[in-house]
This record gives structure tokens, C-alpha cells and sequence, in this order.
């Protein structure tokens, strides 16, 4: 990180490659079909703001504090906030496949776009990208007990979700 | 309780425990809950590789602009608006006999510290330190109030309001400049609020030299009400902005 703070090319090309990809999963479910532009929008905002990186913090944690504020600004700027569209969303499931079966992967996604985004960034952190409610607090800038509060609506809906997707079938 | 309900419990208090693992294992509706384990990263993409480009294109572009060096150039320039309207309105009030100069001093020094070092830690990485700026909101109001002389000097309109237009006027070169620095981080209400904080002192610390009317009432009214109106006006004005990066 700080040979990329110092403008190492190289070391930028690695931090991405670490992280793009799973990155970009995580913003698919957050934005749906804007996942890329937000996902450019966040590395273009790391490297032109990486003079306030502060020595010695996480880099992944920071990254997706980045990427969930320019997700929110996308989501702001576009007034669609919740839920967003759901045919947004592409076809095969956010990479990588997080589930053995890609059609259950899917019914996961659709109902994970009808959250309300604050519900669904807890639930994307959490679930998704392996967050601690801890993690997420110091992330989203939030108290632990608020992400807790966040995630268990967030899952207590999806539930609800997921067995009324299961019933139309 | 049910399963399902011991499964969502242990799920958002994150003690998932093997009993519920093996609940969410046979139950169609809780298994998808169930976090997935870390992937591998994944090859790169062709709109991996683009977005790749143009971020190595601004790297090469664009410096690195250290935070210190914008908080150094906000808190001078405000102390510069500070001093100089300061010396344009003189010193009436610490002249004046009812002046208490130790609380004016002290009170003095207070603005100066937040027009100051209050944007620099408004401007401080991270999400936390520029909420401590908030604690300003009824510091400083109480501090100008038991610096005050208690004298209504300013007893009609056209006389008490030269103070309001005074801290506004103050105001806006150095909250100009601020909100054009926030855009280079993320929205963030707090921040915006603690940054036009500091930037409203500046006309503050001009008054409290000047303005003899020490009365409750004159203070909170034409002091510290436009200091916090500006405070709160500069949230809208911040959202009315684009953001150039959201690092926070």
C-alpha cells in the first residue's frame, strides 16, 4: 500500500487484482447493473485521494468503505434507493458463485434486491464478503449494535423472502 | 422458538454454532442464508481490465496530495480572514471598561484554536475525529455567553444586525474553499458541519474583539444563530456538489 500511495504502478496493479473481482461481486449486489461504474468510480477515488490513506490501516476494509460510499452516492444520485431494479440484475449470479446451486444463488440475489439498501450493504458485508459486525460498524462509520440491528431485519426479511419465492413456485 | 428463528438469532448475532449450521443445512429456506465461504479471486475481466486502465491512466496523472497540506492551507487561510477582518472592525469591546479581558482572551483563543485546528480535524481522514468538532454546538455559544459583558448596547435592529451580515460575509471565502476540499472525499454530513463550524469562527472571532453589545439575548441572536445557520446551510450545499472521490 505504500508503494502504491507513492504511485508504484505495479503496486496498484497488484492491490487490484487482489480485490476487483470479489469487489465488483459485492457492488453487483449493491447496485445491481451499475456495479461497474461504481467499481471504476472507487478505484479512480482511491487513486486520486490515496494522499489520505493512513499508514498502517487494513487496505480491504478501506477499499469497501470507498466502494459503499460511492455506492451510496450512485444510489442518491439516481433516486432509486430501494429496492433496486431487480432486471438490473445479470443473469448469472454475482461472480464467484457463491453457492453450490446457481438457480438457489439466484433466488438469494433477487431477494437480497428488495432490502432496503441499508439492510442489504450489512447483509452483502456480512454474508458475502465475510465481515465481522465489528468490521462492518468501523467500515460503514456506525455502531456494532446499529450493523446488528441492520443485518438481523435484513435476514429476518430475506427469510421472509426466500419462503414466499419458495411457496409462488 | 423455532429452528428457523435460532437460526436467524445465531446468524445476526454472528454465533453460528453447529447446531444451527446443521439446522440451516436441512432447512430449504434458511440454508441460502448460511455466509459463504471466502472465493478465490476471480481471472480478470474485459471491463476489469478497462477500469484497471483508467485508474493506472490517473495514477500516472495525478499526484499524491497529502490531507496535512489542504488542512495547513484551509486553517491558514481562515486565520488570514480571521486577522484581517478582525483588524478592519478594530478592538472596541477589549477597549471598552466593561470588557472582562482575561474571559476575552481566553474566549479569543478558544475561535482561534477551532478556526484553526477545527479544519484540520475536519478535514482528518476517517470517519470519526471531525464528529468531535460537533461538540462545539453548545461550547462555543457558552463560552461567548460568560465572555460577554452583559451590556445591550445593540438595542435596535439596524444595530444588532451588522453582527449577523458581519459573520456570514466572514464566512464565505473560507467556506467556499472548504466545500470545494470536501469534494475531494466522501459526503459526510458531520464532516461538512464540523468544516463550516470552523469556517463560520472566523467571523466569530472578529466580533468578540469588536462587538460591545455582551447581552444573552444579542449573542445568541446575531453571533452564534448565523454561525450555526451557516453550519447547517453548508450540508445542502455540500450534497448540491459532485464528489470527486469518496475515500473517507
Amino acid at each position: 500500500m505504500e508503494r502504491f500511495v507513492q504511485g508504484e504502478e505495479a503496486a496498484f496493479s497488484e492491490l487490484f487484482a487482489r480485490h476487483a473481482g470479489r469487489l465488483q461481486g459485492a457492488l453487483r449486489r449493491m447496485v445491481g447493473a451499475a456495479a461497474d461504474d461504481v467499481l471504476q468510480t472507487t478505484f479512480l477515488s482511491i487513486v486520486r485521494a490515496r494522499g489520505r490513506y493512513e499508514r498502517g490501516a487494513p487496505f480491504r476494509p478501506w477499499l469497501y468503505t470507498v466502494a459503499v460510499n460511492a455506492a451510496r452516492d450512485h444510489l442518491r444520485r439516481n433516486r432509486r434507493e430501494e429496492p433496486h431494479p431487480i432486471d438490473a440484475l445479470p443473469d448469472t449470479p454475482a461472480e464467484p458463485a457463491p453457492l453450490p446451486d446457481p438457480g438457489l444463488s439466484r433466488t438469494v440475489e433477487r431477494a437480497l434486491a428488495k432490502l432496503p439498501s441499508s439492510q442489504r450493504e450489512a447483509i452483502v458485508l456480512h454474508r458475502f464478503e465475510g465481515f465481522s459486525f465489528k468490521e462492518i460498524g468501523e467500515l460503514l462509520g456506525v455502531s456494532e449494535t446499529a450493523v446488528k440491528v441492520r443485518a438481523h431485519r435484513g435476514y429476518e426479511r430475506l427469510r421472509v423472502l426466500l419462503a414466499s419465492e419458495r411457496e409462488s413456485r | 422458538m423455532s429452528g428457523c428463528d435460532r437460526f436467524l438469532d445465531a446468524l445476526a448475532s454472528d454465533r453460528l454454532d453447529d447446531a444451527a449450521r446443521a439446522h440451516a443445512a436441512g432447512c430449504p429456506i434458511c440454508g441460502p442464508l448460511l455466509p459463504v465461504e471466502q472465493p478465490q479471486a476471480s481471472p480478470p475481466t474485459p471491463s476489469l481490465e478497462a477500469i484497471r486502465s483508467r485508474a493506472l491512466e490517473a495514477l500516472r496523472t495525478t499526484p499524491v496530495r497529502p490531507w496535512t497540506r489542504d488542512a495547513a492551507r484551509i486553517a491558514l487561510l481562515q486565520a488570514a480572514v480571521a486577522f484581517a477582518v478582525a483588524a478592519m472592525l478594530g478592538a472596541r469591546n477589549w477597549g471598552s471598561p466593561m470588557a472582562h479581558h482575561m474571559a476575552l482572551a481566553v474566549v479569543g483563543a478558544v475561535l482561534l484554536a477551532v478556526v484553526t485546528l477545527g479544519s484540520a480535524l475536519a478535514l482528518a481522514p476517517g470517519g470519526r475525529r471531525p464528529r468531535w468538532m460537533l461538540v462545539l454546538v453548545p461550547i462555543v455559544p457558552l463560552l461567548l455567553v460568560l465572555s460577554g459583558n452583559g451590556a445591550h448596547t445593540a438595542t435596535t435592529m439596524g444595530a444588532a444586525l451588522p453582527c449577523l451580515v458581519t459573520v456570514v460575509l466572514t464566512a464565505v471565502v473560507p467556506l467556499a474553499v472548504g466545500l470545494a476540499l470536501l469534494r475531494g472525499m466522501a459526503l459526510d454530513a458531520a464532516r461538512t458541519m464540523a468544516l463550516a463550524l470552523s469556517a463560520a469562527a472566523t467571523g466569530l472571532f472578529a466580533l468578540h474583539w469588536h462587538c460591545t453589545d455582551g447581552s444573552v439575548p444579542h449573542l445568541m441572536g446575531f453571533h452564534v444563530l448565523p454561525w450555526l445557520a451557516l453550519a447547517l446551510l453548508a450540508i445542502p450545499l455540500r450534497r448540491a456538489l459532485t464528489t470527486e472521490s469518496h475515500v473517507p
